[in-house]
């Protein structure tokens, strides 16, 4: 019984974290979004203005996962891997249900 | 005092009859362009083309800025900088833009690295400076006791950066994801877009706290601002706010009010900021217009109303009921027109475009509150009124953005409170934990002040001078909008006021002339009919 409740307590303590945020730069995230998503997809931009509020955690995950923009992949089009990675980390941690939504400057 | 005896009547008189010898001049002139001091258009952009034509370095061909930096490395930039400017450091570290702390001797203590309060985002003093560092011209600011004295802290790239690339983030460190060697290849002087990332955002986000500045100045049209319009005078900050050893010269927070700075050796560098450098003291055509000038500044007129941009400036903060809960967790209300009114961060707000300002008299000295300060019985609390009067010589009407606020005070010392506000969850801060007593507490802890424990909300208000957003001359406030007896001016006390002010000495002196007019009219009207025809 000890080493079931140790086991699954330890499963907890692993998983939190990583349900709670993505493993890159939330930061840096935060500066290629702008960079490579908002040239485009911002008010009077040629795209539909976007944040990260525009989308819920499970939904920015799906559009990363699929890893496509219109039939592009996401990389290199938009960067190389870890950026996208750091881009996608800054949208789930912020976006509409995050603990912190945030706008990115509007 | 009612405001029929506020002169005597003889002043009156004086003034119906100069106002009534002044009318067919103003009526001329009104409508009239004011003249500029530029004729062409855009005429700031040959200004700064022949600036960039002048210069003799380009940054892109020294290797010591090829780097690499390591990512977020800014002092390994200013180092490199320093290497060709070391002068630089001396003049950084001398300004407000490094010590938060104001250099005039009337406001020196009176900065955000002091006890100044505000009743936006309150002080950064309680321990909110690693939040409030992203607007500091350094590396490393994260609590009270930043070391001022080490040159390469200093942050070049915040007002050199000609890329719009730069960004800061806590702490004043730049991003690590920005790229530090393309950046510094590519510096150059101050453009609209430097300034502006701190001072558009001022009150923590575009817009909030001015009024007059926010980042729609960078797409103006003429109409919005006919300086800083790429399609009018194509000005930026630094053309008024003219630099001088890295000592930017500005306000403080105290606009002086309207005076003409005079060199006094030639090629002596001087500010541009008041409207007088450039235009004159007497740029209308009219001589009733330019007499307006020694009671009523240029902004009264020709700027009239603020935030023009299409963005909303905030009018109201009231602290006092952040913190409230939906579900358990933070949320925020908006009204028709996307405007926050609450959020559980910042309580409830209000906010509004196209504001027509409040006119006050204003020599040029707005006397600010401090956390140390006791405050008054008065309520609200005026957290920096403006001195000046009728009878103040230096002082004119100005127009300010009136702010209102309710935030937490120390009912028993009397004194304004510095919350910790920008932490994360479990540290004590109001935007983590949500409880007034823990951030009052830590932040008043970490300021270094002392707090009874006890805490209450009170109401405060500020002005704020508005000075931006110059409107073109056909837009300006026309004679009804002041001299009426429900104008812009009606709250304006100490003067009798053509057109506003109204006493019986005066009305019985118009109506007699009026009626005597009349009668003498009539009479001579009746009397050219019956000796009609005769020689």
């Amino acid at each position: 019984m000890r080493i079931r409740t140790l086991i699954a307590c330890t499963l907890i303590l692993v998983a939190l974290p990583a349900a709670a945020e993505e493993k890159g730069s939330d930061t840096k995230g935060k500066y290629y979004f702008k960079k490579s998503c908002k040239s485009c997809h911002a008010d009077g931009g040629a795209a539909k203005a976007l944040t990260p509020l525009s989308k819920t955690q499970a939904q920015w995950k799906k559009f990363f996962e699929g890893g496509k923009h219109k039939g592009d992949a996401l990389s290199p089009k938009f960067g190389p891997p870890a950026q996208i990675l750091d881009i996608k980390t800054f949208l789930v941690n912020h976006a509409s249900d995050s603990p912190q939504p945030e706008t990115c400057g509007g | 005092m009612s405001r029929l005896h506020r002169t005597g009547s003889f002043w009156r008189i004086i003034a119906l009859l100069g106002l009534a010898m002044g009318l067919p001049a103003l009526a001329q002139s009104v409508g009239q362009k004011a003249t500029s001091p530029h004729r062409s258009a855009s005429p700031y952009a040959k200004v700064h083309a022949e600036a960039a034509r002048r210069s003799t370095a380009d940054h892109s061909q020294f290797k010591i800025l090829k780097g690499p930096f390591k990512e977020g490395d800014g002092s390994a930039v200013t180092k490199a900088c320093l290497t060709c400017h070391p002068k630089a450091a001396e003049q950084v570290m001398g300004s407000s833009h490094w010590t938060w702390n104001p250099k005039d001797k009337h406001l020196a203590g009176y900065g955000k690295s002091t006890h100044l309060v505000n009743n936006f985002c309150i002080s950064a003093q309680g321990g909110n400076q690693a939040a409030c560092a992203r607007c500091h011209a350094g590396y490393g600011m994260t609590d009270r006791h930043f070391d001022f004295s080490k040159s390469e802290n200093i942050d070049c790239l915040v007002c050199h950066d000609t890329t719009g690339d730069y960004e800061k983030i806590a702490g004043g460190f730049p991003n690590p994801a920005v790229p530090l060697d393309e950046i510094a290849q590519k510096v150059g002087r101050s453009t609209l877009q430097n300034c502006g990332v701190c001072h558009f955002f001022g009150g923590g986000a575009d817009a909030t706290k001015h009024g007059d500045l926010d980042d729609t100045i960078l797409k103006a049209t003429p109409a919005m601002d006919v300086h800083m319009s790429k399609q009018g005078a194509a000005m930026v900050c630094t053309d008024c706010h003219v630099s001088n050893a890295h000592e930017v010269s500005g306000p403080n927070y105290v606009i002086p009010a309207d005076k003409r700075e005079k060199a006094h050796f030639p090629g002596e560098s001087m500010s541009r900021m008041a409207c007088t450098a450039c235009h004159t003291d007497s740029p209308h055509a009219s001589t009733v217009l330019n007499r307006h000038y020694r009671k009523v500044a240029c902004q009264t007129c020709h700027i009239p109303e603020y935030a023009r941009g299409g963005l909303a400036s905030n009018l109201s903060w009231d602290w006092s009921t952040a913190g409230k809960l939906k579900d358990g967790r933070p949320y925020k209300e908006e009204d028709a027109n996307g405007f926050e009114t609450y959020n559980t961060i910042h309580g409830d707000m209000v906010w509004a475009k196209k504001v027509k300002p409040s006119y006050i008299w204003y020599n040029g000295n707005l006397k600010f509150t401090l956390l140390t300060d006791t405050l008054p019985t008065q309520r609200p609390v005026e957290l920096n009124p403006a001195e000046g009067s009728y009878a103040d010589s230096a002082a004119k009407i100005w127009p300010f953005k009136f702010h209102t606020g309710k935030q937490p005070f120390d009912p028993v010392l009397n004194r304004l409170v510095a919350p910790y506000t920008a932490g994360p969850k479990g540290s004590g801060a109001f935007w983590g934990d949500y409880n007034w007593d823990t951030a009052i507490k830590t932040g008043m802890e970490k300021a270094g002040l002392p707090y009874s424990g006890k805490y209450d909300f009170v109401s405060t208000t500020m002005l704020w001078p508005i000075t931006h957003m110059v409107a073109p001359a056909k837009d300006s406030l026309s004679c009804k909008d002041c001299h009426d007896q429900n104008g812009r001016l009606a709250g304006v006390e100490g003067f009798y006021l053509p057109g506003r002010d109204r006493g019986w000495g005066i009305d019985f002196l118009g109506w007699t002339l009026v009626g005597l007019v009349a009668a003498a009219t009539l009479t001579h009207g009746i009397l050219r009919y019956l000796f009609a025809g005769r020689s």
